[in-house]
C-alpha cells in the first residue's frame, strides 16, 4: 500500500483551480521530491493530504485513510509546513510540549528531539527572538516528536545553513533506510537530485511527470564536454567514429553516449590540446525546466 | 514631509479598519441622534427649536471620538501587528519624521471624520424639523471645538499606539479609559480632577459648561499636551528600539 | 465521534498548558484583580456620605460585592484572545495536525475558558470579600439567601462571558482588532444604546439584559428570572460557538 496517495484530486478556490485532477503515489521506503513552479498547487496538495484543506473532488490518503481518520496521527505522519507559526512569546520547549501533550508524548522526548535538531541551548528562549533557521529546525523538531514513519516536508531547507542542509539530508536518508517515507516539496533541485529516489512534478495543478529520478531525467547522463582550441577537428574525428558529437561553441565539443575514456583516447590519438574534459550529467534542473517550459509553450 | 503625510493618508484610506471605524462611528452617532430626536417634545425631553437641542444633536457626534481614537491607535499598531514596520522604516529611516507624519495624517483624518459626523447629525436634525440652526458664536465655537477634538483624539490614539506597541492592549487602553476609568474618578469623589482628564477637556473644548470646566483654549492646550506627552514618550522608545 | 472525545482530557490539559506559557493571561488576571479591588473600595470610601449606605449595612455589602461585575469583561477578553491568537500566529495549523478533530479542539477550548473564567470569578469573589471584611463594609450576619443568590449570579457571569468571548473570537478570527474591540465595546456600551431603541421586553433578552437577570435574581422589574437569564446567556454562547465550529469544520486552513 502506498504511504501517501492522491487520487483525482481537484481543489478550486473560487475561480482559481489550484489542483486539477492530480493523482500520484508515494511508496514507502522512498524519499520523493514534490516539484513544481510557484503556484503549481504543491502546498495545497500537501495541505489536503494533511486534512487542513477540503478537496473539491478526489482524495488525499495517508496509509489508505484520510488524515482526519487517523488514530493519533502524530505517530504516523510528521509534517513541517511553510508559514506555520509560533507564538512569539512562548519558549521553544513549551511550544513542543504543547504539541506533544495531546498525544501523551513525554517531556523527555521533547528534550530528545530538541537535541536532535540542535536547539537544546535555546530551548527555553522565546521563539520571537529566533532566526529563520532556528524556526525551521523547531518546525522539524515538531514533525519528529512522534518518531513517525512518514514525513511530509514543505521547503524544509528554508533558512538552513549548508551544514544544516547536509544534516537534514543525512537525517532523511537514515529514516528512509530504516523503512520510513519522506515526501519533500522543494525548489532546491540540486539538493533533491542528491537525495530523492523518486520525483513528482506538477504545474498549474496538473501532473507533468512521475517516476524515479533517472526516469524523469530521461537521457542517461553520459555526455562529455571538451574545451579545446581544435574543437572542429575533434568534432569531425568523433563523428567519423560514429559518435554523436556537436560543436557547442568555437572551442567546445559535446559528445553524447560516450565515456570520458573514449573521448580521451580520441583526443590522444589526434594529439589535440585539451583545456578541459568533463563528464556532463544531465541533471534534474535541466529536466525540470524542460518539462515545465514545454508545458508553458503547449498551454 | 508632504509626501510622507500623503503616504500615511493613503495607508489609512486603504486600510479596511479605517472604513470599519467610520461605519461604526456613523452608526453610533445616527443611533444616538435618532434616540434623542425621538424624545423631543415629550415630558422631560428637549424642546423643539431650542439652542439646547441644536447643541445636543450636534453633540451626538462626540460618540465618534471612540472610533477616532481607535483609528489613531490602529494606524500605528497595524504596522507592528502585520510586520510592515520593517519595510516602512526602510523607506523612511527617520523615525521622528515618520511619527510626525502619522500624527498629521491621523489628525487630519480625525478632523475629517468629526466634520462628517457633525454634518450627518445636522442633516438628521434638520430632517426631523425640530432642530434649528442659528449661526451664532456658540454654534461656531462648538463646531470648531468638535473638529479640534476629533483631530486631537486621533493624535492621542497615535500616541498610545506608539507607546504601547501591542495592538490588543493598545486598543483596549483608550476604551477602558473612556468607559471605565473616567467614570470611576467621578464616583471616587475625585470630581475636581474631571475637567483635567482628556474626556473632561474634550467637553470643555466643545464649549460645554460644567463646574470646574476650563476655558476652551486651556482645554484644547491640555488635550494637545496629553497627546504630545504620549507621543514623545513613545517616540523616545521607538527611535531607540531595534526592529528585528 | 467516540475517538475524538476520548482525547478531550489531554486536549484540555494542553489548553491549560497554552495559557500558562504566555504572559497575556497573567496580565489579564492582574488587571482584572486591580479593577475589582478599585471598584470594591468605591462604596467603602463613599460610605456614610451623600446618602450612600454606611459600612456594615446591606447596601454597603451589596455595593462591595457588585464590584465583581465589571471583572467579567476580563473573562470575555480571555475567551476571545484564546482563539484569536491561534489564528493570528498560525499555531492552529500545528495544533490541528497534532489532533485533527476540530470539534474536540474547540470543545477543549470551551471547557478551558469556562474553567478559567470561573477561576477569575472566584478570585474576584475572594478579593471583594477581603476588601469588604477588612473595611467592615460587609456585615456577614446580614448575608441572606438573596445576597447569596445575587453573588452566585455575579460569579456565574464570569464563565458565561468567557464562553461568549470564545464564541465571538471563533467567528471573528480573521481580524484580531475587530475580535477584541467589538465584543468589548458591545458589552460596554453599544448594546445599551441599541437596547434603548427597542421595547424593554426585547431588551431584556440582550446580553446586558440577561446579565442583569443573572445578577439581580429577578429583583428588578422588566428583568428575566435568574435561571432564564443564565440559560439565555449560555444559549447565546452555545449558538455562536456552534456557528463558529461549523465554520471551522468547513474552512480550509491555507
Amino acid at each position: 500500500m502506498a504511504a501517501l496517495a492522491v487520487h483525482g484530486l481537484t481543489k478550486r478556490f473560487g475561480q482559481v483551480t489550484a489542483v486539477d485532477d492530480l493523482s500520484f503515489d508515494v511508496q514507502p521506503g522512498t524519499i520523493t521530491g514534490f516539484l513544481g513552479p510557484n503556484g503549481a498547487g504543491k502546498t495545497t496538495t500537501l495541505r489536503v493530504l494533511l486534512g487542513l484543506v477540503h478537496p473539491t473532488a478526489g482524495t488525499g490518503l495517508v496509509e489508505g485513510v484520510p488524515y482526519r481518520q487517523l488514530d493519533r496521527p502524530a505517530f504516523r505522519v510528521g509534517a513541517a509546513l511553510e508559514a506555520t507559526g509560533f507564538h512569539p512569546g512562548r519558549s521553544a520547549r513549551n511550544h513542543l510540549r504543547i504539541l506533544a501533550h495531546p498525544n501523551g508524548i513525554s517531556s523527555r522526548r521533547v528534550d530528545e528531539v530538541l537535541a536532535e535538531v540542535d536547539l537544546t541551548g535555546v530551548a527555553r528562549r522565546r521563539v520571537g527572538g529566533f532566526s529563520l533557521g532556528m524556526r525551521q529546525r523547531l518546525l522539524l523538531a515538531g514533525a519528529l516528536l512522534g518518531d513517525p514513519p512518514i514525513l511530509v516536508l514543505d521547503e524544509p531547507t528554508n533558512g538552513l545553513d549548508p551544514a544544516g542542509v547536509h544534516w537534514l539530508r543525512r537525517l532523511l536518508r537514515e529514516r528512509v533506510d530504516r523503512g520510513g517515507t519522506v515526501l519533500v516539496s522543494s525548489h532546491l533541485l540540486a539538493e533533491l537530485a542528491l537525495s530523492a529516489d523518486a520525483v513528482v512534478i506538477v504545474k498549474n495543478g496538473r501532473l507533468l511527470a512521475q517516476g524515479s529520478v533517472e526516469e524523469v531525467i530521461g537521457r542517461p547522463g553520459s555526455a562529455v564536454r571538451v574545451r579545446t582550441p581544435q574543437a572542429a577537428e575533434l568534432q569531425q574525428r568523433l563523428t567519423a567514429q560514429g559518435v554523436v558529437a556537436e560543436l557547442a561553441a568555437s572551442d567546445e565539443v559535446v559528445a553524447y553516449h560516450v565515456t570520458t575514456h573514449q573521448v580521451g583516447e580520441a583526443v590522444a590519438a589526434a594529439g589535440l590540446v585539451v583545456d578541459e574534459l568533463q563528464a556532463e550529467r544531465h541533471n534534474l534542473e535541466d529536466a525540470f525546466l524542460a518539462l515545465t517550459e514545454s508545458d508553458r509553450s503547449r498551454s | 514631509m508632504t509626501a510622507l503625510v500623503r503616504t500615511e493618508l493613503l495607508k489609512l484610506l486603504w486600510t479596511r479598519a479605517t472604513w470599519g471605524f467610520l461605519t461604526a462611528a456613523l452608526l453610533l452617532v445616527v443611533g444616538r441622534v435618532v434616540l434623542l430626536l425621538g424624545g423631543v417634545g415629550r415630558v422631560g425631553g428637549p424642546a423643539p427649536g431650542s439652542a439646547d437641542l441644536t447643541l445636543a444633536v450636534l453633540g451626538c457626534s462626540g460618540l465618534g471620538i471612540f472610533m477616532i481614537v481607535l483609528l489613531g491607535v490602529v494606524s500605528v499598531t497595524r504596522e507592528f501587528h502585520s510586520g510592515t514596520w520593517t519595510s516602512t522604516l526602510l523607506v523612511t529611516p527617520d523615525r521622528r519624521r515618520l511619527i510626525v507624519a502619522k500624527v498629521l495624517a491621523a489628525s487630519v483624518t480625525g478632523g475629517a471624520i468629526s466634520a462628517l459626523l457633525l454634518a450627518v447629525a445636522a442633516v438628521a436634525g434638520l430632517a426631523s424639523g425640530d432642530v434649528v440652526f442659528n449661526l451664532d458664536a456658540s454654534l461656531v465655537r462648538f463646531v470648531v471645538g468638535a473638529l479640534a477634538a476629533g483631530a486631537c483624539w486621533a493624535w492621542l490614539g497615535v500616541g498610545v499606539g506608539v507607546l504601547v506597541r501591542n495592538q490588543t492592549v493598545a486598543l483596549l487602553l483608550p476604551v477602558t479609559w473612556l468607559l471605565i476609568a473616567e467614570t470611576l474618578l467621578a464616583s471616587f469623589g475625585l470630581r475636581e480632577l474631571l475637567p483635567w482628564t482628556p474626556g473632561g477637556a474634550t467637553r470643555a473644548v466643545s464649549g460645554e459648561d460644567f463646574p470646574g470646566g476650563l476655558p476652551v483654549w486651556a482645554a484644547l492646550s491640555l488635550l494637545v499636551g496629553y497627546a504630545t506627552a504620549l507621543t514623545l514618550a513613545g517616540a523616545r522608545r521607538l527611535v531607540r528600539a531595534d526592529i528585528s | 465521534m467516540g475517538a475524538p472525545m476520548s482525547v478531550l482530557p489531554g486536549l484540555v490539559r494542553t489548553e491549560a498548558l497554552k495559557l500558562s506559557t504566555t504572559r497575556f493571561p497573567v496580565a489579564l488576571v492582574g488587571a482584572a484583580s486591580a479593577l475589582t479591588v478599585v471598584l470594591a473600595l468605591q462604596p467603602v470610601l463613599r460610605a456614610g456620605r451623600d446618602g450612600n449606605p454606611s459600612v456594615g449595612t446591606v447596601g454597603a455589602t451589596l455595593g462591595v460585592v457588585d464590584a465583581m461585575s465589571r471583572g467579567a469583561l476580563a473573562a470575555l477578553l480571555l475567551g476571545i484572545v484564546v482563539v484569536t491568537t491561534e489564528f493570528r500566529h498560525q499555531t492552529v495549523t500545528t495544533a490541528l495536525l497534532s489532533c485533527p478533530s476540530r470539534t474536540a479542539f474547540l470543545t477543549a477550548k470551551a471547557i478551558t475558558v469556562a474553567a478559567a473564567g470561573l477561576g477569575l470569578g472566584l478570585l474576584a469573589l475572594v478579593l471583594v470579600s477581603l476588601v469588604g471584611t477588612v473595611s467592615g463594609a460587609i456585615r456577614w450576619r446580614l448575608v441572606n439567601g438573596d445576597i447569596v443568590l445575587h453573588t452566585l449570579g455575579l460569579l456565574l457571569t464570569y464563565p458565561l462571558y468567557a464562553l461568549l468571548g470564545l464564541a465571538a473570537g471563533t467567528l471573528l478570527r480573521r481580524s484580531q482588532p475587530l475580535a477584541v474591540i467589538l465584543p468589548a465595546v458591545w458589552v460596554l456600551g453599544l448594546e445599551s444604546l441599541a437596547a434603548a431603541a427597542v421595547p424593554t421586553t426585547v431588551a431584556a433578552w440582550s446580553i446586558g439584559g440577561t446579565t442583569a437577570a443573572l445578577q439581580n435574581a429577578g429583583a428588578v422589574p422588566g428583568v428575566l428570572p435568574i435561571w432564564l437569564g443564565a440559560g439565555a446567556l449560555a444559549g447565546y454562547s452555545l449558538l455562536l460557538l456552534l456557528a463558529g465550529l461549523l465554520r471551522l469544520n468547513r474552512s480550509d486552513l491555507t
